[in-house]
């Protein structure tokens, strides 16, 4: 009797929450899952939702607009997520030393990440102003002729990937609390056996925080196939579509276009791909993340 | 894996179960609602109506609702603005939910997909049926801006003509006289050439003119031309954005931003320098075309302008387009009578006069506009440049969007380099034709 009436609380206690992910995660999905499968203009209403079976994948697959979105969004993902991993873990390794003042230097790193989306891209799209930009103005001291960052085709792109290793600071803290996680008697151990930083830094920290680099190579995985915000506010796809991110195609068909049952279509392949990379990770995560303790299992 | 499954199966039966019974209820609140209506006739009517922006307490939209309510007791008006950047996707989304106000605001460019999705309602037969308001109150452009396939359908709010804006410190620093009513596009280019200036190193500082990629001032300058992106009815591109015209009439407009002649900052420059108006207001641009909404900024600033028409083409035709907002009656308010009342009020002879009050909009009246025209310098050739103003390809067709995304894509392309006007057009003329057949 006790035990069910507890029972009965604590599904209680979930179920704010529970209905929340139906109403307003679930229930949505339910109906662009319907929706990927019709012509919807939304204007009109609910009624004239028009089931056209396959035709919405159909047009996709020969929709030159979804190639380029896609291969934008690869090569951002490609580039980025690596090398965001790389950067992050560098200076997480940086502020693990034990100086004084490592306090302040922890927060400035992590700051860019309070910051709300839209207001760094409006900063960045100062910074990288061809004529009064900051950016601009050092390379001249170097006898640079800076380019036209974000309204250049070939340079828009990579001045996207550049400006996102500024708000890595999500991910240093996350890699710092791995790295300091790591037990010193192994650094110690290691040391006199005579391994080097690098030898040590290899052979200890890198599995000792590979669940951490796990963790955060799907996040950025995720993150990556998902990028939005920048690029709506800062190029809006362009120029010539060379900034036109998957989720701001998406956008465009859905609210600019209102082609809704399109934009659902275009949603479920991302999910789909989305779906497919972390797999990948976490079927490979066997080879190469060291849990601590699974060697007593085996 | 498998209790995995099972609990996500189970969520997704859940649900739909949910959903089947959230949609019982609303419709139940809908019908409750719609009794509550019919069941009192002589009960007070709630409207709403909305526009972009207006968001201030102290809006005269909000006054003019303030207004109506008490001359209507049987009437009771709400007034919801949207902030500007969001009003599209409120609008739509509200118009899908049958929750949408009973009278909107529509911009020009807008005014056809409205129409051609059915949600706004004809307003031929209130008219008819309503001795005591003429539309011959109104600029006959303005009327016939709202008129689709021979039916009215919006009725004027504000307008803003374009026209050719000149900073005169530039003029007369270079000695020129200002744009006058011959003024021919070469006349005006070769003016611009002696207005832009360079600096030591050979970057343009000063530029004589701005040929945006705007699509409203290339289609004036088309039109001038003889030509124009597509047909009338907006169904075919091939022989129209391609036309040797339309190339020949586009190399002479993208020629102004290119080369080491150029009078006109590109689309990039203006980006990087603020904006056109902006760039006006601190004297690095003198002379730009565009719509009376600049007025506003202009006169916050310490620039010394002028307005004129826009140059007539080589046999002195001239064109011009009217950007325009008008209110839209909600096709399937509930309302209609008491909504085409509201609307009556928002567009007429007063409202006009409280909107232009301080100058900051044209009043869409005749006998206002007059007034106007009569008393200020500045808006005499705005005004003067409605008598030219013929319907973009927005107004006229529902392609609308098919054709200015191709063509603007081609125009960006050759102003990076990266084709040829006419290899652009071609293929631009080719892509529109494949999508509308679709």
């Amino acid at each position: 009797m006790r035990n069910s009436r507890s029972e009965r609380a604590g599904y209680l206690f979930i179920l704010p929450w529970f209905l929340g992910l139906l109403i307003f995660t679930l229930g949505p999905m339910l109906f662009s899952l319907v929706l990927s499968f019709s012509k919807w203009d939304i204007i009109t209403g609910i009624g004239s939702i028009e089931f056209v079976g396959l035709d919405n994948f159909k047009a996709i697959f020969h929709d030159e607009l979804f190639y380029q979105s896609l291969k934008v969004t690869f090569i951002f993902a490609l580039v980025s997520v690596p090398l965001y991993q790389v950067v992050s873990i560098l200076i997480a390794l940086l502020l693990n030393m034990r100086t004084r003042g490592m306090k302040i230097f922890r927060m400035i790193y992590f700051m860019p990440s309070v910051i709300p989306a839209v207001a760094v891209s409006m900063m960045w799209i100062m910074i990288f102003n061809p004529e009064y930009g900051i950016l601009n103005r050092a390379l001249e001291w170097f006898g640079i002729d800076g380019p036209a960052w974000l309204q250049d085709p070939s340079y828009a792109l990579g001045a996207l990937i550049v400006m996102g290793i500024w708000g890595v600071g999500n991910t240093i803290i996350i890699y710092l609390s791995g790295l300091q996680g790591v037990p010193d008697e192994l650094y110690e151990a290691a040391q006199l056996d005579g391994a080097g930083p690098i030898r040590r830094f290899m052979s200890v920290t890198v599995p000792m925080i590979s669940p951490t680099i796990f963790f955060n190579l799907i996040m950025g995985i995720i993150g990556g196939f998902q990028y939005f915000t920048q690029a709506f506010v800062m190029t809006n796809g362009g120029p010539l579509n060379s900034t036109l991110f998957y989720n701001l195609y998406l956008y465009n068909k859905a609210f600019v276009s209102y082609e809704m049952g399109y934009a659902s279509a275009l949603s479920w392949i991302l999910f789909a791909i989305i779906m497919i990379f972390t797999l990948i990770v976490i079927r490979s995560s066997s080879m190469w993340v060291y849990y601590n303790g699974d060697d007593e299992r085996d | 894996m498998k209790k995995w499954s099972a609990g996500l199966a189970f969520i997704l039966m859940f649900s739909v179960v949910l959903s089947a019974c959230s949609s019982g209820t609303s419709k139940e609140a809908g019908s409750g609602k719609d009794d509550k209506n019919d069941g009192g006739t002589d009960k007070v009517v709630e409207l709403k109506f909305t526009t972009w922006g207006e968001l201030t307490a102290d809006s005269v939209e909000k006054k003019l609702a303030d207004q109506f309510n008490d001359s209507h007791p049987n009437i009771k008006v709400t007034f919801e603005p949207v902030p500007g950047d969001g009003y599209g996707t409120k609008l739509t989304t509200s118009l899908a939910a049958g929750q949408a106000p009973d009278v909107f605001l529509i911009g020009e460019g807008d005014y056809f997909k409205y129409v051609d999705k059915g949600v706004v309602e004809p307003l031929d037969d209130y008219l008819k049926s309503d001795s005591s308001f003429k539309t011959d109150i109104f600029q006959p452009d303005l009327i016939n801006m709202g008129k689709i396939n021979d039916k009215l359908y919006y009725l004027p709010k504000d307008f803003n003509p374009l026209a050719l804006w000149y900073n005169k410190r530039m003029f007369d620093e270079a000695k020129i006289p200002y744009p006058d009513a011959k003024w021919t596009w070469d006349d005006m280019i070769s003016a611009a050439k002696k207005l832009t200036k360079k600096d030591d190193k050979g970057k343009v500082k000063e530029f004589g003119f701005n040929a945006t990629k705007w699509e409203y001032p290339i289609y004036i300058y088309l039109w001038l031309n003889g030509t124009d992106i597509g047909n009338e009815d907006g169904t075919k591109a091939e022989g129209f954005m391609n036309s040797d015209k339309t190339v020949a009439a586009m190399e002479k407009y993208v020629a102004m931003t290119k080369g080491d002649d150029r009078v006109s900052p590109t689309p990039q420059d203006t980006e990087t320098l603020g904006g056109d108006s902006s760039m006006f207001m601190t004297d690095k641009l003198a002379m730009m075309v565009t719509g009376r909404w600049v007025k506003g900024d202009l006169d916050k600033s310490d620039v010394q302008y002028g307005s004129a028409l826009i140059p007539t083409g080589e046999g002195g035709e001239r064109a011009s387009i009217i950007a325009a907002a008008g209110w839209a009656m909600n096709a399937n308010g509930k309302h209609k009578k008491e909504a085409f009342e509201l609307m009556k009020w928002l567009s007429g002879t007063e409202a006009q006069k409280a909107r232009s009050e301080k100058g900051q909009v044209l009043p869409a009246t005749v006998a206002e506009l007059d007034q106007v025209k009569s008393k200020e310098v500045v808006d005499k050739p705005v005004i003067e440049m409605m008598d030219y103003a013929k319907k973009p390809i927005s107004m006229r067709s529902a392609n609308a969007p098919i054709f200015t995304e191709e063509f603007n894509k081609a125009i960006e392309k050759v102003l990076l380099d990266k084709s040829t006007v006419k290899d652009a057009l071609d293929e631009a003329a080719k892509t529109v034709d494949s999508k509308i057949k679709k």
